[in-house]
């Protein structure tokens, strides 16, 4: 018996043991270092940068080693990246960093910064700035982005712009030019939707965050950019006519079924856009990002025009709205500092490096390309593209992108209660109302509009 | 006596493995769930304590009432039709002796199937445009040829239950199956003999017999009700405008989305107290019958 007892202790205590070594997590993401060969921080004597993303085609993470991490470890002997596409990069990031963890380099979006600044997990960039001259590669825009109290804490990693896309052949068959005011979108729309096509594909069921384009458009082009600027500084609320009334008629158009027929909170947003590829909607509501990295060159068979919404008021001028896609950062505990920054630098500092990389799909940067640097056999859709996105972002009256300038809880507020208003569970004046007890809370915790 | 102790002492080292880790995964996260209730906590910087302001907010937050209004129907939803269904079905299998196992297993498929697979596959079903509407359309049934459930506000929360629904019976159908041959055979022969009908024999006989089954069926519900998160999120959300929001996705919106960790903390830890006390009344009352003073 004490035999059978003292065996069956050992058991249980071995296969406790086994248990734990065994339960230690591996990856939780798609992991690339670019080679098999190369395996991260289990080398002795080598360096390992990792850099946690968000969730990218196999594709596009392969451009990224092609034209940035590749060549920056051929040139750094003994220096491994390690790039992990991670789908809740943000759960992630948060858990890690607050645990004192984390990667050296992340991706983070603008309005998050303050919160991780306060927490003490981001590096300053400011010598760094001052080291590499970002201030004279990179949009003066873009580094505001990422400034907080006059220190820089990341380095705008993309530049995007929203804007319509248009089916040039559609128009044409409805008799109509490209709208740019509003008397002319109503017209395309009501001839549209008596021809049985789709005025304005979009969808955002299970992804309210794309509730930021549709309200971008209205508002920026309704309010215009100056208002935006006075909201978020506190001179103006939601419930003003300045602001309500981009409101009341994003609410008036939803009524009318033109955008996508009333049926947006049904669809994702991938359906949505079939409508556009497969000619049945007028109007595409994404950014440049949609020709630029979201299809295939070559996906629209049709002639199509990449442009601003058109102006929703007299005297609010036709524009579109500048964003930040994401900022690199670095973790306050990297080790690693200089290193990191060199990498980011790298990202930026070879122009003909960036326009290969652009070429092939990947994101504009917050900087200049010599049109003449993109390779002769660039797609067409890109390059067509390209340009739009420069006299967007060129335009004076250029608007401030919701996920990059707004403020953060007021960003959240809207895009998930906006359909309230779709759907009639509030009137616009009671969304504006909540709206503005939100920006209030978050201009008296002192919210400082970038813009 | 020594013999009894380290039959004991055998059972509880059996058991320490489990028990520690349910401790350091449940029991110790529980109680950090509890503390952080009282904090204003990003899940970033360092928890400040604000005391009972989160349970305040909580009063006058018509969101959170909302989701457990979903939550209560989708409760009853789940107290009746994979029951109803489930155990029906396992009636008439009881009664097949060709063909039995096939027919289980068929109607048990759609519980091996992924949440995110059925959640996706029937959110394209529901789609007003590449979905069931569209071959209403075909056929000319035009008066459901606009069938789209998950953006009507009266119809999604619905149109997801049954999803999960239909996730769910299978297994159902499967315990009251396993149930049912528990049943005394010669009750039922008796009850036959008696002159009792079908229906008779299956609500005086069969019922009573599987009774603790269903008991136990309707305290998992009534607490995995307050869990249900899966179907929802992938489908829609919590939308369009809140009509599908469970107490589980406030939670999570509000924990994981917005970052109000400390405000989702006293939410969760409501919920809990609330399911605990349901369950708690729950099982007096199933004491208190079998004592016979109810």
């Amino acid at each position: 018996m004490k035999n059978m007892l003292r065996k069956t202790i050992i058991m249980v205590l071995i296969v406790t043991i086994l248990g734990g070594i065994t339960a230690c997590g591996g990856d939780s993401g798609n992991s690339t270092t670019g080679d098999d060969k190369a395996k991260s921080g289990d080398k002795g004597e080598e360096t390992t940068i990792s850099v946690y993303w968000g969730s990218l085609e196999d594709d596009m993470q392969q451009v990224w080693f092609d034209h940035f991490f590749e060549p920056f470890m051929e040139e750094h002997p003994g220096v491994n990246i390690d790039f992990q596409c991670l789908p809740d990069v943000q759960e992630t990031l948060r858990v890690q960093l607050a645990a004192g963890g984390g990667p050296d380099i992340f991706m983070l979006d603008c309005f998050d910064i303050p919160d991780y600044v306060e927490a003490g997990t981001l590096l300053d960039l400011s010598n760094y700035e001052n080291q590499y001259k970002w201030e004279d590669l990179i949009y003066d825009w873009g580094l505001d982005a990422a400034t907080v109290e006059g220190k820089l804490y990341g380095v705008p990693h993309s530049s995007e712009a929203t804007s319509m896309y248009c089916n040039l052949d559609l128009l044409k068959e409805l008799g109509c030019d490209v709208p740019k005011t509003r008397a002319e979108f109503e017209d395309v729309c009501e001839k549209a939707a008596t021809q049985g096509y789709i005025p304005i594909e979009y969808g955002y069921s299970g992804a309210n965050e794309f509730q930021q384009w549709i309200y971008d458009h209205y508002l920026g082009n309704y309010a215009g950019r100056d208002n935006i600027k006075k909201l978020f500084t506190g001179e103006l609320k939601f419930t003003d006519n300045e602001i309500k009334g981009a409101f009341e008629l994003l609410k008036k158009d939803w009524d009318a079924g033109w955008i996508n027929q009333g049926q947006s909170g049904a669809i994702t947003n991938d359906e949505a856009r079939t409508f556009f590829q497969n000619e049945q909607a007028v109007f595409c509501t994404e950014g440049t990002w949609l020709t630029l990295e979201t299809i295939s060159p070559g996906s629209l068979k049709f002639d199509w025009e990449c442009t601003v919404w058109p102006s929703m008021k007299d005297g609010i001028p036709a524009s579109g709205s500048a964003g930040i896609g994401a900022v690199m950062s670095v973790n306050a505990n990297t080790k690693q500092a200089d290193l990191c920054a060199e990498l980011i630098n790298y990202l930026y500092e070879d122009e003909q490096r960036l326009a290969d990389a652009i070429a092939a799909g990947y994101p504009t940067l917050c900087r200049d390309v010599d049109e003449n640097l993109y390779p002769a056999d660039m797609a067409d859709d890109i390059r067509k593209t390209l340009d739009s996105l420069g006299d967007i972002l060129g335009q004076d009256t250029v608007g401030y992108a919701p996920w990059s300038s707004y403020p953060s809880d007021t960003n959240i507020y809207m895009m998930n209660n906006l359909d309230k208003v779709y759907y009639g569970d509030y009137t616009v004046e009671q969304f504006c109302e909540e709206a503005q007890k939100v920006l209030d809370k978050e201009l008296a915790e002192g919210f400082v509009f970038v813009g | 006596m020594k013999q009894f102790d380290r039959r004991k002492l055998k059972g509880m080292v059996f058991v320490l493995p489990a028990f520690l880790i349910h401790v350091g995964i449940v029991l110790i996260p529980a109680v950090g769930m509890v503390w952080y209730s009282f904090t204003n906590w990003n899940g970033l910087k360092a928890p400040k304590f604000i005391g009972l302001q989160n349970y305040v907010t909580m009063l006058s937050d018509t969101s959170f009432f909302h989701a457990l209004k979903n939550n209560l129907i989708w409760m009853a939803m789940f107290l009746v039709i994979p029951l109803a269904i489930g155990l029906i079905l396992a009636v008439i299998l009881s009664n097949i002796s060709r063909g039995q196992m096939l027919l289980r297993t068929i109607y048990f498929l759609p519980y091996v199937v992924g949440a995110a697979i059925a959640g996706k596959i029937f959110a394209t079903f529901y789609s007003p445009y590449s979905g069931i509407a569209s071959v209403f359309k075909a056929l000319g049934i035009e008066s459901l040829s606009n069938f789209a459930p998950l953006g009507n506000g009266k119809l999604a929360l619905y149109a997801v239950a049954f999803v999960d629904n239909w996730h769910w019976w299978g297994f159902v159908l499967v315990l009251m199956f396993s149930a049912l041959h528990q049943v005394d055979r010669s009750l039922l022969e008796a009850a036959t003999m008696e002159g009792a009908g079908p229906l008779r024999k299956f609500f005086s006989v069969t019922v009573p017999q599987i009774k603790p089954t269903i008991i136990s069926y309707f305290t998992f519900i009534l607490i995995a009700s307050f869990t249900t998160f899966d179907y929802v999120w992938i489908m829609t959300q919590g939308g369009p405008s809140n009509a599908t929001e469970l107490v589980s996705t406030w939670i999570y919106r509000k924990s994981f989305i917005s970052y109000e960790v400390g405000y989702g903390s006293a939410l969760c830890t409501t919920v809990c107290g609330g399911c605990l006390a349901i369950y708690l009344l729950f099982t007096l009352v199933q004491k208190l019958r079998r004592r016979g003073e109810v």
